[in-house]
């Protein structure tokens, strides 16, 4: 190589080191505070089920088989919130067992609808929900898992979408970066050919400033998107915050309960939200 | 492989006429050529006859049905499918139905879909191939090309129709060798054009500003323009001729032609918007810097959907998706945006990083750099980014404004002593 | 319409079930350059391909990693011997991991050549200049290769070199030889010194002090990164050569490589077709401008 080029170079290519026999990756699903949605949508996968089951070994799934393999896992998928102080100290064990860390779902990566208690006094619920409260043990937060660990890789929705777990697990498998769009849902909206809610029929969508990934589910059936999918990329919440209050004469605490909601507690929607609820008490 | 280039060089000169004829006019949207026929008239029962004679002739007949209360394009059975008695009121980013006169069927104007979606699908399988031994074995290429007649194409639709013909090189003497489309060449050969002139213009539209409207002069097989009792009737090339000789059709009195040009006419008065597009490329080739695009920054939501809806936006993505076992590879095109981060990122990270830089680009790209690229407007005036922003941001005002702002332009971030004399040779 | 853009003189881009095939290619040998960097040395499957392959300096090809993806990498190679391809490669995306991890023996994909190449005809009869930084370097080769091979066509030659530490110089070997035998002028600078470096320190501009530029009879040919671009083709101007003999490389996100993805899009220009390599005065308005 160090040399300039030969027009004749070997004729045969180096031999191929035998392949090795091959092992499958292991794959490990946890669940933190949530509702199982989330491992749901991997069992939803009917068609693909088996090819999955065949391309990875299901080290750890407990929705799914009892049989717990030991660790050290190639893949973990952690469904969940951090909630209680047993989990907070189960996600560091979690983390070194799993090369590679998956946060799937909202809880995973937002907090999830019980994050809503971040802004609440977790000790009154307690005390009116439950017949014995001393018997809780809940953190004040409950937080996303990226809040305690260092995660690799974040999906979004609520729950997933499965399609997008399975180019995940494809893409992991391959070694290449999943396909996993950034950009906002208008975009998977209009290519689907859907009829803009926002714009025909007045509806407050979060599309704009929501991941694409759900395959516009919503917006599908003439609903507006109320984000589960999270904040897109550099969201710009203010802009359609303001085109809300503008030309739809919506109030600013009707647009702080839109933003918080599933991710209301991840970092754009969370700062968004507060705005919004100042601005609601100033008018008050 | 070769005989692929082979057969690609023969057609790019077999079109040699055709595309000496489109570039006459490198700046203007009008583009003169072969006179369409003299006008017909079409009895409005015969509407029905049109369609049936094209699905007879194997055509999935396309047109403007009503989703959701949106004018979309569907495939339709008969004439009954059409959105009868139904016009619209389209405003900066709001768009609804309202009842309009029952005894007419084209009275709405563009709606979200173009005829873009059918040449240039959103979304479309390139190849699927694996790993073979030595080489790649391809398992499957492009689905066929659907035979498919657009009814109800609205002249800005035509506009934007040879706008992407020179993107897509059939009419693009620039263009370098292996990039004229194939998949979209046979789709523009195949697929069938029956325009509707536009009699009711909506609140968004501004084809007059560019020429390419209301009135549809050339690119389709047929054109209609609507009055009360029937259509006049005119065919745009040999293939609607021949319909046109199949159809119920007579001759117009003189009161039908001169009311359907007083129908232009007032079309013509009564565009929603205007752009005022003199100049308009040396302006936005001085508008590189302006605090303006700080201003838009404020308003836009990099939500991509003006691109979405543009009838001539074109950028895509190509993208690699395999199965789990990484055997089976399917290369997959979809409409890309230029408003979303991933569009310009590099290892360096991304080209256009802030939202002014992105709807700069956009803009500009439209109205400047696109002459440059492809020798004609990428805008041909339909509106339909206008009504389809969430936020209402108005291509027109966006121009306008950047020709009143007379703020003086930011420092360049080159330093001023590039071209000066100072340092001497060492 | 864009100026400028010699469409004729281009090779023949390769590229299977028109565009967007790639074809198949094997790694015959790999050669590590430094901590990142790779060079691959590939060759076509198909016999036919490799007689029938041509490039031109500073053209790029989409490399393909098969069920991974492509990315657009200059070809390194001597254009008098195009049968076998050459891509140096810095290893930091999943594209150039799955080459590397294919290793020789691989099978890989190949679309191009694609790009506007270095203006080898208007080089002739001139001083040339050449800039590179970094990885920069492997644009260029071919370049330097085209002028050892027909040396008396050309004057004086200067390889200007800038790279972090002594150990990241690319084409390290090479970089010797060439200087060795006298044909070509190299003068490396690295930001970093070690202990056995004896050569200049610091950012490659600085070598121009150690030069005398006749600004007229002059061409010149920079590749680095962004800052490296804007700086050395400023400090040309400023010495008075004409921003028509002041050619740049530049590097964008490239998927298509032939002017219809929009991805790579500059100001007016599509860099895979109206570039990579662009003469200053085609862009000089807005070169240097932010996030174009």
């Amino acid at each position: 190589m160090a040399e300039a080029p030969t027009a004749e170079p070997a004729a045969e290519p180096a031999a191929q080191p035998a392949p090795e026999p091959r092992r499958r990756p292991r794959l490990a699903v946890y669940k933190f505070s949530s509702c199982d949605g989330c491992q749901l949508q991997l069992l939803n996968l009917e068609d693909e089920l088996l090819a999955l089951a065949d391309a990875v070994e299901i080290a750890y799934f407990l929705e799914a088989r009892r049989q717990e393999l030991p660790p050290p896992y190639d893949v973990g998928l952690v469904e969940g919130s951090i909630s209680t102080p047993e989990e907070e100290e189960r996600i560091q064990t979690v983390r070194r067992n799993c090369k590679f860390l998956v946060a799937i779902g909202a809880c995973a990566t937002s907090g999830g609808i019980q994050s809503l208690r971040n802004w609440a006094n977790v000790e009154e619920f307690t005390r009116h929900v439950y017949a014995r409260p001393q018997w809780i043990k809940s953190l004040e937060t409950a937080t996303p898992i990226a809040a305690h660990v260092f995660v690799d890789f974040e999906l979004h929705g609520c729950p997933v979408n499965p399609r997008q777990l399975l180019e995940l697990v494809s893409a992991l498998l391959n070694h290449r970066r999943p396909n996993i769009p950034t950009h906002c849902l208008c975009i998977e909206c209009k290519r689907r050919g859907l009829p803009c809610v926002l714009s025909a029929h007045g509806e407050p969508c979060l599309g704009p400033i929501t991941q694409a990934g759900c395959g516009a589910l919503c917006p599908a059936v003439g609903r507006a998107c109320y984000g589960c999918f999270g904040p897109m990329e550099q969201p710009r919440i203010g802009a359609l915050g303001e085109r809300f209050a503008q030309a739809q004469q919506r109030p600013p605490a009707e647009i702080m309960r839109m933003i918080r909601s599933f991710n209301g507690y991840l970092e754009p929607f969370k700062q968004a939200s507060d705005h919004y609820e100042r601005q609601a008490a100033q008018q008050d | 492989m070769l005989r692929a280039v082979a057969r690609r060089r023969q057609r790019a000169a077999a079109s040699l006429p055709n595309r000496d004829a489109a570039m006459k006019g490198t700046t203007a949207m009008v583009v003169s050529h072969a006179s369409p026929g003299a006008p017909r008239f079409l009895p409005r029962a015969a509407l029905a006859d049109l369609v049936t004679l094209l699905q007879d002739e194997g055509f999935t007949v396309v047109g403007p049905t009503v989703v959701d209360g949106v004018v979309m394009y569907r495939p339709i059975d008969s004439p009954d499918d059409l959105p009868h008695g139904v016009n619209d009121v389209q405003q900066r980013g709001t768009y609804r139905l309202a009842e309009g006169d029952p005894e007419l069927t084209f009275e709405f104007a563009s709606g979200p879909d173009s005829p873009k979606r059918f040449l240039f699908p959103p979304q479309q399988q390139l190849m699927q191939f694996r790993v073979q031994g030595e080489g790649f074995e391809v398992t499957a290429g492009p689905p066929d090309v659907p035979k498919i007649a657009l009814l109800g194409v609205r002249p800005c639709d035509l506009a934007a129709i040879r706008v992407q013909d020179r993107v897509f090189g059939q009419d693009d003497p620039a263009t370098f060798r292996c990039e004229s489309e194939p998949w979209y060449e046979q789709a523009r050969e195949q697929t069938l054009l029956v325009a509707v002139n536009c009699t009711s213009p909506g609140g968004n539209c501004f084809c007059v500003s560019w020429g390419t409207g209301p009135e549809a002069h050339e690119g389709f097989d047929l054109s209609l323009t609507e009055l009360r009792d029937g259509f006049i009737c005119r065919a745009g090339s040999p293939r609607g001729k021949e319909l046109a000789a199949k159809l119920p059709l007579r001759e117009p009195t003189r009161t039908e032609l001169d009311l359907a040009e007083l129908l232009m006419n007032r079309a013509c008065e009564h565009m929603g918007r205007a752009l005022d597009t003199a100049s308009v490329k040396e302006l936005l080739e001085q508008k590189r810097e302006d605090s303006h695009w700080d201003e838009v920054a404020q308003r836009c939501l990099s939500c991509g959907n003006c691109t979405m809806v543009c009838p001539t936006c074109f950028c895509s993505t190509v993208t690699d998706v395999t199965d789990l076992s990484g055997e089976e590879t399917t290369r997959v095109r979809s409409w890309e945006s230029c408003f979303t981060h991933q569009f310009s990122y590099t290892v360096a990270g991304p080209g256009r990083d802030s939202l002014r830089s992105r709807y700069r680009h956009w803009l500009r790209h439209k109205l400047c750099t696109w002459q440059d690229q492809f020798g004609v407007s990428g805008c041909v005036g339909c509106g339909r980014c206008i009504t389809w922003c969430p936020v209402g941001i108005d291509i027109t005002q966006e121009v306008q404004a950047l020709r009143n702002d007379s703020t003086s332009l930011p420092a360049p971030i080159a330093p001023a002593c590039a071209f000066s004399s100072e340092g001497s040779p060492p | 319409m864009i100026a400028h853009v010699d469409v004729d003189g281009r090779p023949e881009p390769i590229c299977g079930m028109d565009q967007w095939m790639p074809a198949p290619a094997r790694i015959l040998a790999v050669q590590t350059e430094n901590f990142n960097t790779r060079t691959f040395r590939l060759q076509f499957v198909d016999p036919v391909l490799r007689e029938q392959f041509r490039f031109a300096p500073g053209q790029f090809n989409m490399l393909y990693a098969p069920g991974v993806g492509e990315a657009a990498i200059s070809i390194s190679s001597d254009p008098a011997r195009p049968g076998v391809i050459d891509h140096t490669i810095r290893v930091v995306g999943s594209v150039t991991r799955a080459v590397d991890a294919a290793g020789p023996g691989g099978l890989v994909g190949l679309r191009g050549p694609f790009g506007k190449p270095w203006p080898m005809k208007q080089m002739e009869g001139h001083n040339l200049v050449i800039v590179a930084g970094g990885i920069g370097l492997a644009p260029l080769r071919p370049v330097i290769y085209s002028i050892l091979n027909e040396r008396d066509r050309y004057r004086r030659v200067v390889l200007l070199y800038g790279c972090r530490t002594p150990e990241d110089r690319l084409y390290a070997h090479e970089l010797e030889q060439w200087e060795d035998r006298g044909a070509i002028q190299v003068l490396v600078t690295v930001d970093n010194a070690t202990a056995a470096w004896t050569g200049p320190v610091g950012v490659v501009t600085n070598l121009l002090k150690r030069l005398r530029v006749s600004a007229q009879e002059t061409i010149v040919l920079v590749c680095g990164p962004k800052i490296l671009n804007r700086v050395a083709a400023w400090k040309f101007l400023q010495l008075h050569v004409p921003p028509s003999r002041v050619y740049v490389s530049l590097e964008r996100n490239m998927n298509c490589g032939f002017g219809r993805c929009g991805h790579c899009q500059y100001d007016k220009f599509f860099v895979c077709r109206d570039g990579p390599v662009f003469c200053f005065a085609d862009i000089a308005d807005v070169f240097a401008k932010e996030e174009i």
